[in-house]
C-alpha cells in the first residue's frame, strides 16, 4: 500500500467517523440491561452426576445388605471379612465426601 | 478502556461465578462502541438500544460457552452482527434500503456537516455485508484479524471485500 492509498484511507476514516459520531454513554441503558439479566440455574449437580450418585448409593446399600446377610458371627469372623467391611465403608465415605466437599465449595 | 487480559478475566468471572459486577463492567465497556456500530449499520436509535440489550443478554446466558479463543470484544460484536442481520432480514430488503437512509440521516442532523450527511447517504447505499466491514474497520477501528473473526471470513477475503467496499463508497461520495 503506497502513501497515496494510506492518505485516501485516512480521509475515508475521517469522513465515516464524522458521519457516525460517538454516542454518549447511556447509564440508564446499562442499568436496564443489568436488571434484565436472568438468574442462572444454581443447580448443584448436573443430571449425569445425579444419576451416578444415585446408582452408587443403590449399589452401596445393596452391598451392605449382602455383606450383613452373609456375615458370620463370633469366632467365625475372619480377617478377610473385616477388610471387606472396611473397604466398603471407605468407598462410602469417599463418595459422600465428594458430594459434601462440592456442596461446601459452592456455598 | 480495559485491556484484552482484563476483559478475558472479567468474562471468566462471569462464566465461573455468575459475577454480575464483572458483567456490569463489560457492559459499560462495550455499550458505546456497540451502539456506534449499530448506528453505522443504519439501525434506528430505539432498535439499537433493543439490539444492544439483546446482545448483552445473549452474552450473559452463554458466558459459559465462551472458550477464550477470541477476545470477549470480538465475541460480543459477532453476537451483535448476527442480531443486526436477523433484524434486517425480518424487516425485508426493500423496506430496509429506504429506512436505512432515513435512520442514518436522522442521527444528529443539526450538528452534521454536509460531508457527514453525504457520507451517511453513501454508507446507507452500500450492501449490508460491505457496510459491516466499512463500519467495523473505519468507524469502530477494528483490525482485519478481528473483523475476520467477527464475520467468520478469511483475512484475505476481508481485505479484498473491504477494498471493494471502499472503492464503492468513494464512487458514491464523488457522485
Amino acid at each position: 500500500m503506497n502513501s497515496n492509498d494510506t492518505s485516501r484511507e485516512h480521509d475515508l476514516d475521517k469522513i465515516l467517523q464524522s458521519a457516525v459520531p460517538v454516542p454518549q454513554p447511556d447509564p440508564w441503558l446499562v442499568r436496564q440491561t443489568l436488571n434484565r439479566l436472568p438468574d442462572k440455574s444454581t443447580r448443584l449437580f448436573s443430571i449425569p452426576e445425579r444419576i451416578a450418585y444415585l446408582l452408587t448409593l443403590i449399589l452401596q446399600i445393596a452391598l451392605w445388605i449382602v455383606l450383613f446377610r452373609s456375615m458370620p458371627t463370633g469366632e467365625d469372623m475372619i480377617m478377610n471379612i473385616m477388610i471387606y467391611c472396611m473397604a466398603l465403608s471407605l468407598v462410602g465415605l469417599l463418595w459422600m465426601g465428594s458430594i459434601f466437599s462440592r456442596a461446601l465449595r459452592t456455598c | 478502556m480495559l485491556s484484552k487480559i482484563e476483559q478475558v478475566a472479567l468474562m471468566a468471572r462471569c462464566a465461573a461465578f455468575d459475577d454480575r459486577a464483572a458483567f456490569a463492567r463489560l457492559v459499560e465497556e462495550y455499550e458505546v462502541p456497540l451502539r456506534r456500530f449499530l448506528m453505522g449499520m443504519g439501525v434506528d436509535y430505539e432498535t439499537s438500544r433493543d439490539i444492544v440489550q439483546e446482545t448483552f443478554l445473549k452474552m450473559w446466558i452463554n458466558a459459559r460457552s465462551f472458550k477464550g479463543l477470541s477476545s470477549p470484544r470480538t465475541w460480543v460484536y459477532r453476537i451483535a452482527t448476527n442480531l443486526v442481520h436477523d433484524h434486517f432480514k425480518d424487516r425485508g430488503t426493500e423496506d430496509t434500503d429506504l429506512a436505512q437512509v432515513t435512520n442514518l440521516v436522522s442521527i444528529d442532523e443539526s450538528h452534521a456537516t454536509e460531508s457527514a450527511i453525504d457520507a451517511r447517504h453513501a454508507l446507507s447505499l452500500v450492501d449490508e455485508y460491505d457496510r459491516r466491514l466499512l463500519v467495523l474497520f473505519h468507524i469502530n477501528e477494528m483490525s482485519i484479524k478481528d473483523i475476520a473473526k467477527i464475520t467468520e471470513m478469511q483475512q484475505g477475503t476481508v481485505k479484498s471485500r473491504l477494498s471493494r467496499a471502499r472503492s464503492l463508497i468513494r464512487q458514491k461520495l464523488e457522485s
